[in-house]
């Protein structure tokens, strides 16, 4: 579980593929589309309601100008309007002014214009069918003048029949609003670069788990090295909880294949010998000059080896399933005398056929949640040791005892007992402790014992002093617990 | 009496239909599960046997089939899968029994006959005879001729076992789940040693109790 062996070919070949396919480019370039579009959406609004703001003051302006020339026409007539034109027109904040009227079929202009405004073309500003005959309701009108300018224009017809008309120049609503576009495409795409840039940092930051999980993945797949692992990372997010749960389903994994690669090894080793007797014992038994009796027997051995096959298999299936964490476990509050007392009655003929006497020691009311078949077979399987390695005047003790720990089981045996060497492999599959297999079994029949007690989380334990005999113990926790995965 | 089997594998196939047809039973065989179901739908059958694992329709959908039809003809599946929920799941389809491949053909020939026995209601027995063996099974007293014998509770399921299965061989695992209860195998043969000691109480000739090498033991039945 180094941290290089993880790291590697994280990036893929094509820089230009990486952003479509790379779930952080697609993030980041989705984002920064995002920002834009939002950017683009948030100006538009901003452009409309300043360019009306605009447009707005102008119209106040000039409506607000017409209501005052034509208050002063009416209160003055032409004189006292072209007195206040004049004046207005000498003030310094006006640039462009006209102001026209239409009165008894003369048409009077009074203005301070610039030389280069409207100049010669005055038609600019005319009204359809003249001024004296104009209809038109009382609106602000804009008539482009030039690149840089409009006219704007606002007409009235006043209560004596003659009609006003004020006209001004003003900057082109594009020009005037140009400086805003311009700071606007700055900044946005500013903004996009930097969105995308941090976007992308951001989101490959972020995406480090997954890279890593994908390069773990694929490590795996290609070398089929199963000890590959995602790096652990200082974080305590959603992302980092995933690779935490994909390590933990690699670790599954793995001890799941090694689990069956073993099982397979020692499913090949102990049924080699049961079919090579039995192959043996079949070829013997085709040869000429068999005579009927002997084919019998060698049928019948052949059975015998077969079942022996059968029973092999049932256990290496259960080891295989209990350390796997794949055996259904049928749990319920277990009399664990109960269970004691039926095992101690199955074996009772056996043990006074050999002379072993079995004794009960059980203390009251021990219970465990335990699956009643699985420990019904774990307590037989340890039985059958005891009295099969116990010798004849021997004794055999079952005991329960309830602990705050836990319930505890003890087959505790008076026979031959095991060297301190060999302790510990007794729980391993291929070990016999009769090493001329006379005495068949007892390999599987312990390693499905220690197989079962762990699967239900509890602990198998042994002690024993050769020639004086041994104890073995089971604890099953009190309370739930899980199975140690 | 007459007994479908379907089942693919055409040597399984052919020892059972054998074993079957030598215990007195007419055997019909079919090698998939659409012809087993025709067959079972249109002959009246006293049980059938059948394959979990079949080309095209299924043991289970085969039974699932026959059940929606109304058909309660008995039958016993037979599988290669040997855990409690293929067991559970070929229950709930509607067999009626369960054997797991290999099995001892004594083992599904008692099987059958059960599974017949129970369709067809017989009445259960309150003595049981075999020669000059008889078991009263209310008092519970066994006799070998005028003589009682006394046997130990266990010793007494034994032979109420094999007085109910006289002349058919038992074999251990049958025995280890009707006398003990136990569906699991333990080492040492406790089988043997219950089977030595009955013997020792009611035949030590050895002539009606005999063991069959490899398979099982057999009480004779006359």
């Amino acid at each position: 579980m180094s941290s290089d062996a993880t790291e590697i070919r994280t990036g893929t070949p094509g820089a230009g593929g990486w952003w479509f396919r790379s779930f952080a480019g697609r993030l980041s370039l989705g984002y920064a589309l995002m920002s834009a579009g939002l950017s683009l959406v948030l100006f538009a609004v901003l452009y409309w309601l300043l360019a009306g703001a605009l447009e707005g003051r102008e119209q106040a302006f000039l409506v607000k100008k017409l209501e005052e020339y034509s208050a002063v026409y009416l209160r003055g007539g032409t004189l006292a309007l072209k007195a206040a034109v004049e004046r207005d027109s000498g003030s310094p904040g006006e640039t462009s002014l006209l102001v026209r009227l239409a009165a008894n079929g003369r048409e009077i202009t009074f203005a301070r214009v610039p030389q280069d405004w409207l100049g010669l073309r005055d038609w600019q500003v005319q009204l359809p069918g003249g001024l004296g005959v104009w209809q038109g309701s009382e609106q602000v009108v804009r008539i482009p003048q030039d690149a840089q300018r409009d006219l704007a224009m606002v007409t009235r017809r006043l209560v004596d029949g003659s009609v006003l008309q004020v006209v001004r120049s003003t900057d082109n609503r594009q020009v005037l609003l140009e400086p805003v576009r311009r700071a606007f495409l700055l900044l946005a795409s500013a903004s996009v670069v930097a969105g995308l840039a941090g976007g992308a940092l951001f989101a490959h930051r972020a995406s480090r788990p997954i890279r890593q999980m994908v390069a773990t993945a694929r490590e795996i797949v290609s070398t089929g090295r199963l000890e590959a692992r995602v790096t652990a990372m200082g974080r305590s997010d959603d992302l980092a909880e995933l690779a935490a749960l994909f390590n933990t389903v690699l670790d599954r994994n793995q001890s799941l294949i090694r689990a069956m690669r073993e099982s397979l090894d020692n499913a090949a080793h102990d049924l080699r010998t049961p079919l090579t007797r039995m192959r043996g014992m079949a070829e013997l038994a085709l040869q000429e000059g068999t005579t009927p009796e002997q084919a019998r027997d060698a049928l019948a051995d052949c059975m015998e080896e077969s079942e022996r096959v059968l029973s092999i298999l049932r256990s290496l299936m259960d080891v295989t399933e209990a350390e796997s964490g794949m055996m259904r476990l049928d749990r319920q509050v277990t009399d664990l005398n109960g269970l004691m007392r039926d095992v101690a009655e199955l074996y009772g003929f056996v043990a006074e056929d050999k002379g072993v006497v079995v004794e009960l020691d059980l203390a009251p009311h021990c219970t465990a949640e335990v699956d009643p078949a699985r420990f019904r077979q774990v307590l037989a399987n340890l039985v059958d040791n005891a009295v099969k390695y116990t010798a004849s005047g021997g004794r055999v003790r079952l005991m329960t005892e309830s602990r705050p720990e836990g319930a505890v089981m003890r087959v505790i045996d008076n026979g031959m007992g095991i060297p301190e060497d060999e302790l510990e492999r007794i729980w391993t599959r291929l070990y016999r402790g009769d090493k001329s297999r006379s005495q068949r079994g007892l390999g599987l029949g312990l390693s499905v014992v220690k197989a079962v007690v762990e699967a239900h989380g509890g602990r198998v334990g042994v002690t024993s002093t050769p020639g004086r005999g041994s104890e073995f113990s089971v604890l099953i926790p009190s309370g739930p617990r899980l199975p140690a995965a | 009496m007459r007994v479908l089997v379907v089942e693919d594998d055409s040597k399984i196939a052919s020892f059972i239909g054998k074993g079957l047809r030598q215990g007195g039973f007419a055997v019909d065989v079919c090698a998939d599960g659409a012809s087993g179901l025709d067959h079972v739908l249109t002959v009246p059958y006293d049980a059938a046997v059948v394959d979990v694992m079949l080309p095209g329709v299924d043991g289970l959908t085969l039974v699932r089939r026959l059940r929606a039809t109304g058909n309660r003809v008995p039958v016993l599946f037979l599988s290669a899968k040997a855990t409690v929920d293929d067991r559970v799941r070929g229950l709930q389809a509607g067999a009626d029994d369960y054997l797991t491949k290999p099995f001892a053909f004594s083992e599904l020939m008692a099987r059958v006959q059960a599974l017949i026995r129970r369709a067809s209601n017989t009445a259960e027995p309150t003595r049981l005879v075999a020669g000059d063996l008889s078991m009263d099974l209310l008092t519970r007293e066994v006799f070998r001729g005028d003589e009682r014998v006394e046997l130990q509770p266990r010793e007494f399921s034994l032979l109420e076992y094999l007085m109910r299965n006289a002349g058919r061989t038992v074999t251990k695992t049958m025995i280890l789940e009707h006398v003990w209860d136990y569906s699991f195998d333990p080492q040492t043969n406790v089988v043997d040693v219950l089977v030595h000691r009955l013997r020792g109480k009611m035949d030590p000739e050895k002539t009606r109790l005999q063991t069959q090498r490899g398979v099982g033991y057999v009480l004779r039945r006359d």
